[in-house]
């Protein structure tokens, strides 16, 4: 006879559960019978009364038992007002539990015989291949191929440590500073890591059991590919920035307006003039004057040409436009300023 | 053909027609090996197939479970070797953590298949039981079933406890379940492991022969 119970979470307190049942999901057969008797001698109930008893019992079909399942998990989170946060994720670990036990029994099923699979093993091989693939994966972004990849080093990690537990944090450990690592190769900052780096370290907690730090890798490469991600977009626009900053400190002596400038970098003016207000603070044409001041300013610094000379050599046509800007920049005119030199 | 309708009805959890099915197909002659595993044990992995799949749930898969039990009771005085001498004795036991039992089951009945008795503990066993077990009992094999990831590391714990308790040496001891490898076994201190119910017999045998 089967019943079927939901536990009852207040607070992430366990408070008890709540039972549906019992009900047979199968018919009074003269096998269920007999089972009951059997069960029913250790608390000497005799034969005619199990068979009382289970005239009085509710058959369900399989479907009927699954609906009535699910109609008491509705009512109980109803009650409960909100879904046990513990629940949830030992769901999660379970889920991830079973798809690492099915890698693990795919890959011996697929060894090309037993002994193969016990030779491979006498050398103890990390899956430094599957390490490779994991990286590649996690950069370009694709996150159900890595946690696949994922799960599998977790089984082999599993099998290689054979249920030590430090052997496998330690195994783990090294496998998170690996992603660590890849993830600031590609221009990531550690402070940007800072809660991947906390649960590295809950990783390493003495009392942290084995499915629960597979869920927390999981947790750990879920990050870093996010992570990744947001900065892929920052370095794209940090590449058009870099070239608009290249042409202008290369080209400061000619026509430097944002619509030229735009063109030779290929994107739009709305979106550049937005990249430098954005990422350097400031105006376009403000970044532009700086350019050309400072280029000013090493000109008057070396062979003390005219002011005629340096305002052409910076890019302005007009020697008085030049005068007008510098003396807005540095708050004192060229010639006062070369004087002091 | 008999096997299909064994594992059609099996799936279906018709554990009476699967007994009557059982029956027919021995009296027709068939090997009970060959019902155990093309008739029953197809069925329930069929059945295992679809509930990974989320296709059945476990409903279905208890009754898929009753009605292959029902036709192992059917197959078992044909696979026990009546009237033998007892050959040694096994203990068996799914670890601490585990309800899984029908491997545990078929292995049972393979070993006693071979003339051994076995002492079943049941499901979700402790270390200490299991001492206690050796101590009353006092077997020449001890079998560990575990099919989770989590409690494959029971089967460490119950052989650090039966070497902790000085009776390592009167024991040997095998693991086994889908997870479970050669490796493991061998890391965590036990004589063997095998991969299915038959040379898991085969294996007990082995040992007493030594």
């Amino acid at each position: 006879m089967i019943k079927c119970s939901v536990p009852v979470f207040f607070d992430e307190q366990f408070l008890g559960s709540l039972a549906c049942g019992p009900v047979l999901l199968w018919e009074a057969d003269e096998i269920a019978r007999r089972d009951l008797a059997r069960f029913a001698q250790n608390y000497e109930i005799s034969e005619s009364n199990t068979n009382e008893i289970i005239d009085c019992v509710k058959q369900l079909t399989p479907e009927n038992m699954r609906s009535a399942a699910k109609m008491l998990s509705m009512m109980v989170s109803y009650m409960a007002k909100e879904e046990s946060i513990f629940l949830k994720q030992r769901l999660k670990i379970t889920k991830q539990q079973d798809k690492i036990a099915e890698l693990m029994v795919e890959k011996r099923i697929n060894a090309v015989s037993l002994e193969t699979l016990e030779r491979r093993n006498k050398f103890k091989k990390y899956p430094y291949e599957m390490e490779k693939e994991l990286v590649a994966s996690v950069q370009s972004g694709d996150s159900k191929n890595s946690n696949m990849i994922l799960n599998g080093i977790l089984g082999e990690i599993f099998a290689l440590s054979s249920g030590n537990l430090d052997l496998i944090k330690a195994n783990v450990f090294e496998l998170t500073a690996l992603l660590m690592r890849a993830t600031v190769d590609a221009g990531v900052s550690l402070t940007d890591l800072a809660t991947v780096m906390k649960k590295v370290t809950k990783i390493l907690a003495e009392d942290t059991e084995y499915d629960e730090l597979c869920l927390l890798t999981t947790e750990v490469l879920d990050d870093i590919i996010n992570t990744l991600y947001i900065n892929r977009f920052k370095k794209q626009s940090s590449a058009h920035l870099t070239n608009a900053i290249n042409y202008v400190k290369q080209n400061f002596q000619d026509d430097l307006s944002l619509e030229t400038v735009a063109k030779k970098v290929f994107v739009s003016t709305y979106y550049l003039s937005h990249l430098f207000r954005d990422e350097m603070d400031m105006t376009y044409s403000d970044y532009v004057a700086k350019v050309r001041m400072e280029a000013a300013i090493k000109m008057m610094k070396s062979n003390k040409p005219s002011i005629q000379d340096i305002a052409i050599e910076t890019g302005f046509h007009d020697s008085g436009y030049f005068t007008k800007t510098f003396k807005k920049y540095f708050g004192i005119t060229p010639k006062k300023y070369m004087d002091l030199l | 053909m008999y096997m299909q309708d064994i594992s059609t009805q099996l799936q279906k959890g018709k554990a009476r027609d699967v007994k009557q099915l059982v029956q027919e197909a021995l009296d027709a002659g068939i090997s009970p090996v060959q019902i155990l595993n093309e008739g029953l044990i197809h069925g329930m992995s069929v059945i295992g197939g679809k509930f990974k799949n989320n296709e059945v749930f476990v409903p279905e898969v208890l009754i898929a479970a009753r009605a292959m039990n029902a036709g192992l009771e059917i197959l078992r005085p044909a696979l026990v070797l009546a009237g033998t001498k007892s050959r040694g004795k096994a203990i068996i036991c799914t670890v601490q953590g585990d309800l899984h039992d029908i491997g545990k089951n078929l292995v049972k009945m393979m070993i006693e298949g071979q003339g051994v008795d076995v002492v079943d503990l049941g499901v979700d066993i402790d270390s200490d039981t299991v001492v206690e077990a050796i101590r009353v009992h006092q077997p020449n094999v001890v079998c560990l079933s575990a099919l989770l990831t989590t409690t494959m590391m029971n089967q460490k714990a119950i052989i650090d406890a039966i070497r902790k308790a000085g009776l390592r040496d009167r024991v040997r001891i095998l693991v086994g379940g889908a997870p479970v490898t050669a490796q493991f076994a061998t890391e965590i201190g036990a004589d063997g492991y095998t991969a299915d119910a038959a040379s898991a017999a085969e294996a007990v045998l082995s040992f007493l022969k030594v």
